[in-house]
């Protein structure tokens, strides 16, 4: 029986013929990677590698269907596999429980593909799996879902317009004195209990978590009086774990830190007071009471205070205890003694700041920054991928790639709406000013351990005769390794200069002999046994251009704008939400500071 | 302390739809006519999610085409009963979800036994089923308020026909949040409170930084009436300058800047919109407000204007069926205010904590008093409201009873469906004076964006003449040639009893045929009398129709050749992808019909997998 007779029938034996001996890497086995899995599968695609490195959790239950009950804290991407295999085996399947990002899924690997699938919802990684397919020039097909809406985007590196071609909307940020001092919404309060007291007080200890607020000369006296209270605090994490050290915290926070606060009188000339709790009242009160939490169903009402401190002074001494039990701990909105003590810790917080109290529900909500995700949209969108994909490989991407710029293509980008099934837009060709885009790449092997960065310049000004060797610039990342006026670095290996540090590519930049600014360049470096310097495929042609006037810093310009700020970074599904500097959001390894559970 | 099972498995959904909207999922009984790939992806997103309950109606056997592009089928099933085998697999997805099935053929099935379906909240058809089987379908359902929702697939093409008498959306979510802050005709308490703040003039720059902007402009905007009585919405620049002249000198601007931002709101008097006079005019309104409570026990299926919104009302069941008493009440409320309740939210702005919580006050008490004025209407209205006497929720639990029943071996299912008692949509009358405040507050605070919506009936589409589509036929069809060729596929089978392309070696003969059927559609479209040409031939089951109505009126484009061509090569098979995609859709859109939120796609959606385009026709 030929089990891929509908496909072969309805897809011409040609076209079935590319299906079948296609190379496919799919990234990601959630819930837009299980459905694309399945029909990936049922369509005859014949060698499909795919990448997790999550495991399942009870929440992925309804909409991630080749998981079950019992694969519970198993590994997506194997689970996945064998769940595919069982209704086709003809096909292969690879799967790999690991970080896209890992050292081990280099450029040589993404090359050995002939399309690849983004099936993620986490900005980082799909960032890196965009910049590694333009290296290689490899198709990929991009999606993304939330709530009733959702995408697919054909990435023809090249051709088309890249993920980063337009940036994300930049974070949600908060002021630090917003957050520490002068809340005036839920969220700020939220943000508080969440991304400063949380790990303050069952986090890392971290010495350095002053520094960036010293930036804030505003208001010295209450910088000061911040880093004292952050003292304050690690004082009293010392006795985590012992008796009343619930109770202590909650004296601390909700009478005399807002008592210090209240000392400062310019703070309130413009602001209502905020008034200390009657933490012994409260406390007494809240002894009285049953576990609220017992009652799930006021989940989605707002607690009493008094049982917002229980919740409080309960889910504060768990922590603790575990704090001291298994060392440090971080934020996870799927922990239940985390999320109680968040939303008591805010709810506590509003109240003292006269603002209106939230259901745990909601709270939950904001602080794990929980996007809606329906097994619906995944089924649309993982469904548009594969028929994109038989776009890619008939190459119907666009019908001329040549006229591009004055007849724009078939527009196959996709969105499915709540009140519109589905709506296309236009595909443009990249961005010139895309970082991603508008540079060269290619890939060298070199025995990094014998190799020189001298020869490895050499090699590639030889190779490429446009590079004036004099007027030449070389960086990994920000690190500065050669300029004209350095070349400290020619002498020395690259293994002893630890190139190539993780997946980087050393940035070529350069001005002709004319002062031609010349196509920026990306080395990618493949480690090989072999001596000597071998560049890798095709040399491409670098373009030259008159030099644009001024080339101005603008990357530090807009970092010193938000320095004394919180910066939300707004990721997905299981990433959450980040107090991190805000200069790291702009540069090309994302986001510092990210946490993953 | 941990949450329950089902608020953690459902928990990304549950920010979509809420727990209302999950509830009325969890009460839907979905029926699904035909276990093809296209209706198992459909099932499979509403079994993930927990629909209450599904049943599986479908005579065919296992093939092995069915191996080849429908997941929720091996090869080791191959032979028995599909209904059997898509509902065991179908249900080992989700332990909270009952799956029946019944091993017989919708033909039949449906003629013999028409008040089986009174216990769906939903029927989805999909396959290759004969149109005059659709026709008999959309009898059933269309009387007694069931969505209905057909799909026809071939290779790459798809549509989705939504079937349905009046859906009411009291949630729809619309891509802009409402703003209701009444400052072109501001209510009295408003007024009061923006008197309490000093006169501009007389505030330190540090003052006039903290004045929310909706007191900015309901002053300025007074101040400016005072001095022009030629008609407002000649002095709508003024007002802007007006705006931007007292901005000028305030110290800090951002709050003039909203100020100026939002300065149409000022001259934008609160109406209301088109989509809630739509349902404050429906005809049931009438009935409702009318309605004798003597009557209480009069047969009243005759009335089937009165039966019919009301049942599909109920079909739903997010909102309570007293959907209608409170839409009653809502239009003795603008009658006499000639506006809508406030929604009492207030968005963000720049003010500092006091203010802000005090002007939230006002429209908060404003709000609540608007919710009491409408409740105590809804209860004053004091008139019975009419609702079926067949909840979802009963129907799920006799389904429950008869699961273990249907069985293929003998009678396949019948013994089952015979016993199952089949409850009539006999009306019962339920009095509106118990509907609560809390109630009444949610669908006060969703006033503006009521909707009410209903497509025509399947007969009504095949029987009349499209008019519409007259143009669009002989010039440039565009997707509407796909929609052609996929009735004249039906054509085709009434008058073949085979479906074209099924057999290669007859391909030039059904191009052909399907040519020719594809133009008797056309004519039909434009002529009237589609029903016929479906029924007729069936019963005739000649060929003599075939090169008899060339006679069109109009030359069908090119695109419709393309597209006969192309049916007839794809034949019968399903393309997984394709199965996949359209069973997004279409569960999306019947989540949406199910929980009463979001406004669905109505009519039928049209999708072209080749060139990844799709279109929603309105006939
Ligand atoms: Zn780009």
């Amino acid at each position: 029986m030929d089990r891929h007779a509908p496909s072969r029938a309805l897809l011409g034996t040609q076209l079935f013929a590319q299906v079948e001996n296609t190379r496919v890497l799919m990234v990601g086995a959630g819930g837009i990677g299980c459905e694309l899995l399945k029909n990936l599968a049922m369509l005859g695609f014949g060698h499909i590698e795919l990448v997790d490195l999550d495991t399942i959790d009870v929440t992925n239950l309804n909409r991630q269907f080749l998981f079950q009950r019992q694969h519970v804290s198993q590994s997506k991407a194997h689970v996945a596999r064998e769940s595919a295999l069982r209704f086709n085996r003809n096909i292969t399947i690879i799967s790999h429980h690991g970080n896209i990002k890992d050292p081990q899924f280099d450029l040589a690997w993404f090359k050995s593909f002939n399309l690849v699938f983004n099936a993620l919802d986490n900005l980082d990684a799909r960032r890196h799996v965009n910049l590694m397919c333009v290296a290689g020039k490899v198709p990929l097909i991009d999606a993304g879902t939330a709530g009733y809406s959702g995408q697919s985007t054909i990435i023809q590196p090249g051709v088309t317009e890249c993920y980063d071609c337009h940036p994300k909307p930049t974070p949600k940020t908060f002021p630090v004195c917003t957050i520490r001092s002068t809340p005036s919404a839920p969220i700020h309060c939220i943000v508080w209990a969440k991304n400063f007291m949380f790990p303050q007080l069952f986090g890392e200890d971290e010495d350095e978590g002053d520094a960036n607020l010293v930036n804030d000369t505003t208001n010295a006296k209450q910088v000061q009086e911040l880093v004292r209270e952050a003292q304050a605090l690690r004082e009293l994490k010392r006795s985590a774990g012992l008796p009343g050290f619930a109770e202590r915290v909650f004296v601390k926070i909700y009478r005399h830190d807002i008592e210090r606060l209240l000392s400062m009188e310019g703070l309130w000339q413009m602001r209502q007071k905020p008034v200390p709790l009657d933490v012994e009242a409260l406390v007494a009160a809240a002894n009285e009471l049953r576990d609220p939490l017992a009652d799930e169903t006021a989940h989605c009402r707002v607690r009493t205070i008094e049982e917002t401190t229980k919740v409080f002074l309960q889910s504060t001494a768990a922590l603790a205890k575990r704090y001291a039990a298994s060392g440090p701990q971080s934020f996870d909105k799927d922990d239940d003694a985390a999320m109680a003590f968040v939303s008591a810790a805010a709810n506590l917080r509003c109240h003292v700041y006269h603002i209106a109290l939230k259901s745990f529900f909601e709270i939950k909500s904001m602080a794990g920054n929980i996007v809606p995700i329906v097994a619906t949209t995944n089924g649309v969108v993982a469904g548009l991928m594969v028929l994109h994909a038989l776009q890619v490989l008939e190459g119907r991407v666009l019908e001329t790639t040549t006229d591009l710029l004055t007849a724009p293509p078939a527009a196959q980008h996709l969105v499915s709406r709540p009140n519109q099934v589905l709506a296309r837009d236009k595909l443009f060709p990249p961005v010139s000013s895309c970082a991603v885009c508008a540079r060269a790449y290619v890939q060298v092997a070199v025995d990094t351990a014998s190799t020189t960065l001298g020869d490895l310049l050499e090699a590639i000004v030889d190779a490429f005769s446009v590079l004036p060797v004099d007027n030449v610039t070389v960086l990994e990342g920000a690190r500065m390794l050669y300029d004209p006026d350095f070349d400290d670095n020619l002498g020395r290996t690259l293994a002893d200069l630890n190139v190539p540090s993780h997946h980087a590519f050393l940035l070529v930049d350069a001005y002709d002999q004319d002062d031609q600014l010349v196509q920026p360049l990306s080395v990618y470096i493949q480690k090989s046994g072999k001596k000597g310097v071998e560049i890798l495929g095709n040399v491409p042609q670098l373009w030259t251009k008159p030099a644009p006037p001024k080339v101005q810093d603008a990357p530090i310009a807009g970092g010193d704008e938000l320095d004394d700020e919180v910066v939300m970074a707004v990721d997905d599904d299981d990433e959450d939400i980040i107090m991190t500097e805000s200069s790291a959001a702009g540069n090309e390894t994302g986001h510092v500071g990210r946490t993953r559970r | 302390m941990a949450p329950d099972h089902k608020t953690q498995k459902y928990d990304r959904q549950l920010r979509l739809w809420h727990a209302h909207g999950q509830a009325a999922l969890e009460k839907a009984h979905v029926c699904l006519v035909n276990g093809t790939a296209t209706g198992t992806e459909a099932l499979k997103n509403l079994v993930l999610p927990g629909v209450g309950a599904f049943t599986v109606i479908d005579a065919a056997k296992v093939s092995p085409d069915d191996v080849g592009n429908n997941f929720f089928v091996t090869r080791a099933h191959l032979g028995q009963p599909r209904a059997k085998v898509v509902t065991a697999l179908l249900q080992e997805l989700n332990d909270d979800v009952l799956g029946h099935y019944i091993d017989d053929d919708i033909t039949p099935f449906v003629a013999a036994h028409p008040r089986y379906f009174d216990r769906f909240s939903l029927v989805l058809v999909t396959g290759h089923v004969p149109a005059a089987a659709l026709l008999a379908l959309d009898r059933v359902c269309w009387p007694r308020g069931i969505p209905l929702l057909v799909v026809k697939t071939c290779g790459f093409v798809s549509t989705l026909r939504v079937v349905t008498r009046a859906h009411h959306v009291v949630e729809s979510h619309p891509d802009t949040p409402v703003r209701d802050l009444r400052l072109a005709d501001p209510f009295p308490e408003l007024v009061a409170f923006v008197d309490t703040f000093k006169p501009f003039d007389d505030m330190t720059s540090a003052e006039l930084t903290h004045v929310p902007y909706p007191v900015i402009l309901l002053r300025l905007w007074r101040e400016w009436r005072a001095n022009h009585q030629d008609t407002p919405a000649r002095g709508v620049p003024q007002s802007d300058t007006a705006v931007a002249s007292a901005a000028a000198s305030a110290a800090d601007m951002e709050n003039w800047d909203e100020a100026l931002k939002q300065a149409f709101l000022a001259y934008t008097p609160t109406s209301v919109p088109r989509n809630v006079q739509d349902v404050l005019e429906h005809a049931i309104l009438d009935v409702v407000a009318n309605a004798d409570a003597a009557d209480e026990h009069a047969p009243v299926t005759n009335n089937s204007v009165v039966a019919n919104p009301v049942a599909n009302v109920t079909a739903g069941c997010a909102w309570p069926p007293t959907f209608w008493a409170l839409c009653a009440g809502l239009k003795s409320f603008v009658a006499e205010h000639g506006r809508l309740p406030v929604r009492g939210s207030v968005p963000d702005m720049k003010a500092d904590t006091a203010t802000y919580v005090s002007l939230q006050r006002v429209y908060r008490d404003k709000a609540a008093a608007d919710a009491a004025d409408l409740h105590a209407r809804v209860r004053a209205i004091a008139v019975p409201v009419v609702t079926t006497s067949t909840p979802t929720t009963s129907s799920v639990s006799l389904s429950r009873s008869s699961s273990v029943g249907p069985s293929p071996a003998t009678s396949p299912g019948m013994a089952a469906v015979d016993a199952a008692p089949t409850t009539a949509p006999a009306l019962q009358i339920e009095a509106a004076t118990n509907i609560d405040l809390a109630t009444v507050t949610e669908f006060a605070r969703h006033a503006a964006t009521l909707h009410v919506l209903s497509t025509p009936s399947l007969h009504d589409e095949y029987a009349r003449a499209h008019p519409e589509w007259t143009r669009a036929l002989s010039d440039d069809p565009g997707m509407l040639s796909i929609y052609v060729v996929l009735r004249a596929r039906e054509v085709f089978y009434a008058r073949q009893r085979r479906w074209p392309g099924a057999h290669a070696a007859d391909s030039d003969v059904d191009t052909a045929r399907l040519r020719s059927a594809a133009r008797d559609v056309v004519k039909a479209l434009v002529m009237g009398g589609g029903n016929a040409l479906v029924i007729e031939a069936a019963e005739g089951g000649a060929d003599a129709h075939g090169e008899a109505g060339i006679a069109t009126p109009v030359a069908p484009a090119v695109d419709v050749d393309d597209w006969v061509q192309e049916c007839v090569r794809a034949g019968p098979a399903e393309l997984a992808a394709v199965a996949g995609y359209m069973g997004g859709v279409i569960a999306q859109e019947a989540i949406k019909l199910i929980t009463a939120q979001y406004v669905p796609m109505m009519n039928t959606y049209v999708y072209d997998g080749i060139h990844s385009k799709s279109e929603v026709l309105k006939a």
